[in-house]
């Protein structure tokens, strides 16, 4: 069974608002605009991803020191 | 993580260009410190008894009508030539979409965040509207995404001990016009071309057809193991040997 967050109810336009503030842009209106059009098929898409994925999947094993090391 | 490789009108003239930038550079974070194949010489080599895993389910529903009959000719065309073509399912094409946006809308925005902030009008709509949405991907996400990365490159990696290629459509319709105030394609419809990037396999998109109603072509996309571009030619100039696809342009007029 995959667990996603795919249940939440898309955000609005003013919590997109906000998390547009968070994020340090002050975009003119038309883009904001165009922002809160796009931004809930963006969010289905990240809320679909599973929470499950095993701990070997974790991002930090693909780090690998010795590329750094060498340059 | 997309792929970037030559553009050219045949797998020959691309085994050709390859030969030429294939390499180690260390310059490039990304690059592999492997020795360079001759690619040339692999296409030389019949592809009789190779092994190919055909994911159909990607383009079954909701492609453009003549791409599964354009497919299906296609694969008659490599049993001809004495390959093995057999079915493989992978994780849907919306799976591998939702993964590979997640990520890369987040690092797009990170390379582009200082000039989102101060001259955000100065990108296309497209391109705009394609980054923007990064700046509210959260920490979590981006690291959920790189997880199920892992475990979808996995499955790929799965599935190439079985086969030694894969076979998909290269698009699931036709080029849009040129009209830069259409919708963006990308949050309408998953992407046939993602998730090969998600598994960071070298792939390869032929014509394997013309569309009747547009006139456009089709295409066909291989894939094999990493570093394993010379099966990847070999497999695509082995089918435009035998036919002329490539060689038709579109009536633009």
């Amino acid at each position: 069974m995959r667990t996603d967050l795919s249940h939440l109810p898309p955000s609005g336009p003013e919590e997109i608002r906000a998390m547009t503030s968070r994020a340090g842009l002050d975009l003119p209106e038309e883009l904001m605009q165009q922002l809160i059009a796009m931004w809930p098929a963006f969010e289905a898409m990240v809320r679909r991803i599973p929470r499950d994925c095993d701990r070997a999947a974790e991002p930090a094993h693909t780090y690998r020191p010795l590329r750094i090391v060498r340059d | 993580m997309d792929h970037c490789g030559p553009l050219t009108r045949s797998a020959e003239d691309i085994a050709l260009f390859l030969q030429v930038i294939a390499g180690f550079d260390a310059e490039d974070p990304g690059g592999e410190d492997a020795p360079v194949p001759d690619y040339v010489a692999a296409l030389t080599r019949p592809i009789t008894g190779l092994r190919l895993g055909l994911i159909e389910h990607w383009y079954a529903d909701g492609a453009h009508p003549d791409l599964p009959p354009a497919m299906s000719a296609a694969i008659e065309v490599l049993r001809g030539l004495g390959a093995i073509v057999e079915p493989v399912q992978l994780s849907s094409l919306r799976d591998y979409t939702d993964c590979k946006t997640t990520i890369s809308i987040a690092e797009l925005y990170a390379i582009h965040e200082k000039d989102l902030k101060t001259r955000p009008q100065d990108f296309g709509r497209i391109l705009r509207n394609r980054v923007l949405p990064g700046a509210l991907i959260r920490a979590e996400d981006y690291v959920q995404a790189l997880r199920w990365r892992t475990v979808l490159a996995r499955e790929q990696a799965m599935a190439l001990k079985q086969f030694d290629a894969l076979l998909t459509a290269g698009a699931l319709g036709v080029a849009d016009p040129a009209d830069p105030d259409l919708p963006d394609r990308l949050v309408s419809a998953p992407s046939i071309t993602m998730p090969l990037s998600v598994g960071g396999l070298p792939a390869l998109a032929i014509p394997c057809g013309f569309s009747r109603a547009e006139g456009l072509p089709l295409s066909m996309q291989i894939a094999a193991a990493p570093m394993a571009e010379p099966i990847v030619l070999r497999i695509a100039h082995a089918y435009q040997q035998a036919t002329d696809w490539h060689r038709r342009h579109p009536d633009l007029h």
